[in-house]
């Protein structure tokens, strides 16, 4: 007899069966295990076969209830003359849409339709459909609410979008601007790096607030917002100066160590400048970049507390330069540059079906060449301008940038103006409300999926659907198939159930497709040094410190310090405003989870109480914040770990007209105190530019 | 009669409160009020902070001060694994036992009883995890055995020796 | 036997069987639980004591407002409401009247409540709080049988039944006492017994040995009731105002889990 798994007994207990899934809550996309009987969901955990073992965080094992909320779209929706949504069937919908798409090719050319999402491996479907067959090179993620600047300066780098983290194997480890502790990234790298903390790994954490994980770090440095450029330079000066760093590994595997080292001395980017900027003592700089330089292997990472300014790019491409010269690049305990499963396109598509767009993607008519991701907040101004071309159709699939990009008022005003307008979403969303058609989503129990994981080595997740979608909605690809036969393209997306176009797309693995299906997760082998036998795909074929693209395109080929686009607060908005995010949620589509608003029923401007002692602000009071382009209420918190003159709100809260009996009317919507700023290279949004006055209600 | 209990890493836990929601996901049909809780605690001023989080439950204490102080003998211990649990038949919801508790582990339930931790009582022990074990993203949280508990912290401590060798640690009396 | 010889002795073993069940059940456990609270408090000297003295506004939230129950379901606070002020109305009232009405005239000169109006007052008010006292207790009952899959757990049937026994063989107490003294000046405020009375009269149940014997049940299991306060779920009566006022509404818990981590930072 097999040995019994932990699942076998929990299934003996309560007299269920395991569908493998995955967590569909924030971008890292946790392996999960869904326990079912009688079509519910009864628990949920981790998937024990992958990284993250048997973990959930408290927005993953609270999603259970996105199974059961009676608060879901149910079926699809189209908004009548009065500006009401009314239901229609499926048929009608997708017709309807497949007619306007085809009268939009015809008038403005494919390029004139815009499809933004979350990040979800459906998407495939959508590049599949929209993109290869209709003809649209504006397909785009979120990146650019989010890691817009570290893709393109990891690009710039290590030709790699996505490095991630091997905390296990790491002595030293620095972060800049990232709270994995806090709103979580990939589980078991929280995981991983306490196990190596408590083997005697040290954490650097730069950080204006003290975030979950500046709480743990062993040198925390209190950065003033925006600086970390500066840090980050002055640390390379010193490596530079005392020339520390790898000298084998810079001759064989770095471009451009010279000139930067000539660029960091000539411009006197030292200790002592940056001490000046950021805050930080010159002896505190110098000792970890002592401690950084002497200490292998070490990994430093940032993430969004740099994205969120101008100047984030170029602190996250000195990071990575930082990384690169001290050797410490795809080893052990260093920054991993992930290897990708071999997991094919769901259809077979002939080349000479597909349609090559005509105009270039939006971001690079817009004069952003390099921009990684669609800048969503740069978007309303291109529709209603009609510049740099036209934009007439918007597909939103569970992306709510309503709620989560700056200046809800001009995102407003350009949903009014497009001919088309869908959402696909799994709940009325404020951009769902905003929408022409609505059509309802399977949510992730309800749903297939074939995707990579977070994890260091190439790994495959297969969810399965383990209950049926809840009233009329469908799974992504069963929406897209429609359309698609509506469109006329039917003949590519033959299918009977998603375990066809699942076969395919994971045929090239080196498993078989039922144990696959069995665990949920297929885990190949971790390489490490993959350089040295793949080589490195930049231009130079060598890791560039000195972006020869950069370069190419006439940027500075190496990181400055330019303060020249930030918004500073002054006299008559004397805080500096910084979007965080908060623990217990993400984004905006956990507002409607009791369990998570039992936690956090709102969300909250945190102050310190030097500030609040000045304004006369005491605890919960409820307060009137105001940036240049518009004000809101919400409720102060007085808080020791947010810096004097910084305030900080978690972004999320403050769903004003339908969405969700829970959500509703819970927290303050502060979006639109942001005005439309990015970063001048990536197009990054940069929420933290942004300064406001705080006074009493 | 063997005693189980729960063994907690401040050290590891970010106060998340995924074990909450583990536990009342996991104990949804019996559950109405929250058996674990975590407290997350900070004191000083900018930038010289401390701070702890700690998630706490029932201890399921060997000599349970809770069981004592229950006018109903309502509070049991189970022979096999020392859990400590409430009989919601014989209960009044006199709240003499969170009175008693050193943690605070007993709450009030929605239906005027006193609900607590029942060291998830249908999870065999020694076969699977504790709910709130299984879920909790840095592992701080482990149960089991009291003397392998007892074992596991000493490893614990004697892993930190094997590299930090500063005195104040060999001594046991760090301060951060 | 005198029948008031026959009820004292019994309340004189009643007594002492409450006595006993407080001593174990009530003040044991409270000393048991100060005294454990005492020494945490020792053994960690640095931390700050969890305050026991609880405030005067959750003492009447949580023990005479019982709003608690009043959150769990409005029908289970009026019914309780009904049982616990009707109860307690009757206890105090009772009280007064034999203390007054039957054994301090015997020493000082002092018959308000013997002959005089009071009588009438208190007669009046132990027939409202034990009309009130009867009509939560038949709502509880009803509702117990009819529930009775969901509350089996939470109710005590049988207990509910003693107290209702209780309650009525009080009334019938009342009524054949006045049958068999018709010319009783006060019958009109015995608004329940007095009505009762002639009822019974009709039927021929009402012979004063019908009457004596219906007043040694009452006698018995009233006494009987006291005696088993502290052995049954009727030990909330003391304990719990005691416990929830203390634990101050579930925050106590709060506290000492925050002092625990405070002892841990």
């Amino acid at each position: 007899m097999a040995e019994q798994t932990t699942r076998d007994v929990i299934n003996e207990i309560r007299g269920t069966k395991t569908v493998p899934g995955v967590c569909m809550i924030c971008p890292w996309h946790c392996p999960t295990e869904n326990f079912v009987k009688n079509d519910r969901i009864e628990y949920v955990r981790g998937n024990e076969y992958a990284a993250n073992k048997t973990t959930r965080c408290v927005k993953g094992i609270s999603s259970i209830h996105s199974s059961r909320d009676a608060d879901r779209l149910l079926y699809p929706m189209k908004r009548n003359s009065s500006g009401v949504h009314e239901r229609i069937s499926w048929d009608d919908a997708l017709t309807q849409i497949a007619e306007r798409l085809k009268k939009i090719k015809d008038e403005y050319g494919p390029e004139s339709l815009c499809s933004l999402f979350h990040l979800d491996s459906n998407e495939m479907f959508t590049h599949q459909l929209l993109g290869h067959l209709y003809g649209s090179p504006n397909l785009s993620g979120h990146g650019a609410a989010c890691d817009q600047d570290r893709r393109l300066a990891a690009i710039a780098t290590f030709a790699h979008p996505l490095p991630v983290k091997d905390y296990a194997n790491s002595r030293f480890v620095m972060l800049w601007g990232a709270d994995p502790f806090g709103p979580n990234e990939a589980l078991h790298e929280n995981r991983e790096l306490l196990e190596a903390m408590k083997k005697g790994c040290r954490l650097v954490v730069v950080d204006p607030n003290r975030s979950r994980t500046a709480e743990k770090a062993h040198i925390w440095l209190p950065i003033k917002p925006g600086t970390d450029g500066a840090l980050a330079l002055a640390i390379a000066y010193r490596i530079v100066e005392t020339e520390s760093y790898d000298k084998a590994f810079c001759d064989e595997w770095v471009h451009g160590l010279d000139e930067f080292s000539q660029h960091l001395l000539s411009n006197g980017y030292s200790p002592e400048w940056a001490a000046g900027i950021t805050g930080i003592s010159k002896e505190t700089i110098i000792a970890v970049a002592d401690e950084f330089a002497s200490t292998k292997p070490a990994l430093m990472d940032g993430l969004k507390g740099l994205v969120n300014y101008t100047t984030g790019l170029d602190a996250l491409r000195t990071v990575f330069a930082l990384n690169v010269i001290t050797g410490n690049v795809d080893g052990p305990g260093n920054l991993i540059l992930k290897e990708m499963s071999p997991l094919g396109f769901p259809l077979e598509i002939p080349e000479e079906a597909a349609t090559i767009p005509k105009k270039p993607p939006i971001a690079h008519a817009m004069g952003y060449p390099m921009a990684p991701d669609l800048p969503t907040q740069l978007l309303p101004k291109a529709v209603l301008e009609g510049d740099p071309y036209p934009v007439k159709a918007l597909f939103f699939h569970v992306c709510n940038p309503a709620m989560s990009d700056p200046n809800t008022r001009l995102f407003e005003k350009m949903m009014g103006a497009v001919e088309l307008s869908v959402t696909v979403d799994i709940y009325m969303s404020e951009t769902a409300q905003l929408s022409e058609f609505v059509l309802p989503e399977a949510s992730t129990y309800e749903r297939a999926e074939v995707r990579e994981s977070m994890w260091a080595g190439p790994q495959t997740v297969m969810a399965q659907p383990a209950i049926a979608p809840l009233g009329e909605s469908r799974p992504y690809y069963e929406i897209m198939k429609g359309l698609a036969e509506k469109m006329g393209y039917g003949e590519y997306f033959q299918w009977d159930s998603w375990e066809d176009w699942a076969r395919t797309c994971t045929a090239y693995l080196p498993v078989s497709y039922e144990e696959l299906k069995e665990k949920g997760v297929w885990e190949g082998e971790l390489r490490y040094h993959k350089y040295n036998t793949d080589g490195v795909p930049t231009s130079t074929g060598k890791f560039e410190i000195y972006s020869t693209m950069f370069e190419e395109l006439g940027y500075h080929p190496l990181p400055v310090f330019s303060e020249e686009h930030r918004v500073k607060p002054d006299a008559d908005y004397p805080f500096q405003l910084v979007n965080c995010k908060m623990q217990y949620h993400c984004g905006t589509h956990t507002q409607n989870n009791p369990y998570l608003m039992a936690i956090a029923g709102e969300n909250w401007v945190e102050l310190n109480s030097k500030d609040a002692r000045r304004l006369g602000i005491a605890d919960g009071d409820m307060v009137e914040m105001a940036s240049p382009h518009a004000s809101a209420r919400i409720t102060a918190r007085i808080s020791e770990a947010v810096q004097p003159g910084v305030v900080r709100v978690p972004h999320g809260h403050g769903f004003g007209r339908r969405f969700g009996s829970i959500a509703k009317g819970k927290g303050t919507h502060v979006n639109p105190l942001f005005e439309t700023r990015v970063n001048p290279i990536s197009a990054g949004i940069s929420f933290n530019e942004c300064k406001v006055s705080i006074r009493k209600a | 009669m063997s005693q189980y209990g729960f063994y907690f890493d401040k050290e590891k836990c970010v106060g998340c409160r995924a074990c909450e929601v583990a536990c009342q996901v996991w104990n949804d049909a019996v559950q109405t009020v929250k058996w674990r809780n975590v407290s997350c605690l900070a004191r000083g001023t900018y930038p010289e902070l401390t701070g702890v989080n700690a998630s706490l439950a029932c201890m399921h204490c060997a000599e349970s001060p809770c069981k004592k102080a229950c006018p109903r003998t309502a509070i049991s211990k189970n022979e096999d694994t020392g859990a400590v649990t409430v009989d919601q038949s014989r209960c009044v919801g006199c709240m003499l036992c969170l009175w008693a508790c050193p943690f605070g582990a007993p709450q009030l339930g929605a239906k005027g009883r006193m609900e607590k931790c029942t060291f998830c009582e249908e999870r065999p022990v020694g076969k699977i995890k504790r709910a709130c074990e299984e879920i909790c993203p840095q592992q701080a949280i482990v149960s089991g055995r009291i003397e392998d508990l007892i074992l596991h912290s000493k490893q614990v401590a004697a892993e930190r020796l094997s590299w930090d060798k500063r005195i104040e640690v060999i001594l046991g009396h760090e301060e951060e | 036997m005198d029948k008031f010889t026959y009820f004292w002795s019994l309340i004189i073993v009643a007594g002492t069987i409450f006595l006993i069940g407080a001593y174990k059940n009530v003040f044991l456990k409270i000393y048991y639980i100060v005294w454990v609270n005492r020494r945490l408090q020792e053994e960690n000297g640095a931390m700050e004591p969890v305050v026991t003295i609880p405030e005067l506004s959750t003492v009447i939230s949580e023990a005479v407002l019982q709003n608690r129950i009043k959150n769990r379901s409005t029908f289970l606070w009026s019914r309780h409401s009904l049982i616990f002020f009707g109860f307690m109305a009757l206890f105090f009232f009772d009280c007064v009247y034999t203390v007054f009405g039957h054994y301090l005239h015997h020493y000082l000169h002092y018959d308000y409540f013997v002959n005089g109006p009071g009588r009438a007052f208190l007669k009046f008010c132990m027939e409202l709080s034990g009309a009130v006292l009867l009509l939560g207790l038949t709502a509880g009952l009803i509702h117990r049988i009819i529930f009775a899959e969901q509350e089996r757990t939470l109710i005590d049937v049988k207990l509910i039944i003693l107290l209702w026994v209780v309650t009525l063989s009080g009334f019938l107490t009342e009524a054949l006492r006045l049958a068999n003294e018709p010319n009783d000046p006060f019958i009109a405020y015995s608004f329940i017994g007095g009505n009762l009375a002639p009822v019974l009269q009709n039927m021929h149940l009402a012979g004063s040995e019908a009457a004596t014997a219906v007043w040694i049940f009452h006698a018995t299991v009233t006494v009987a009731f006291f005696a088993y306060i502290p052995f049954s779920k009727f030990v909330h009566i003391i304990v719990a105002p005691i416990g929830r006022s203390i634990t101050q509404n579930g925050s106590y818990g709060q506290m000492k889990r925050e002092r625990i981590a405070g002892g841990l930072l």
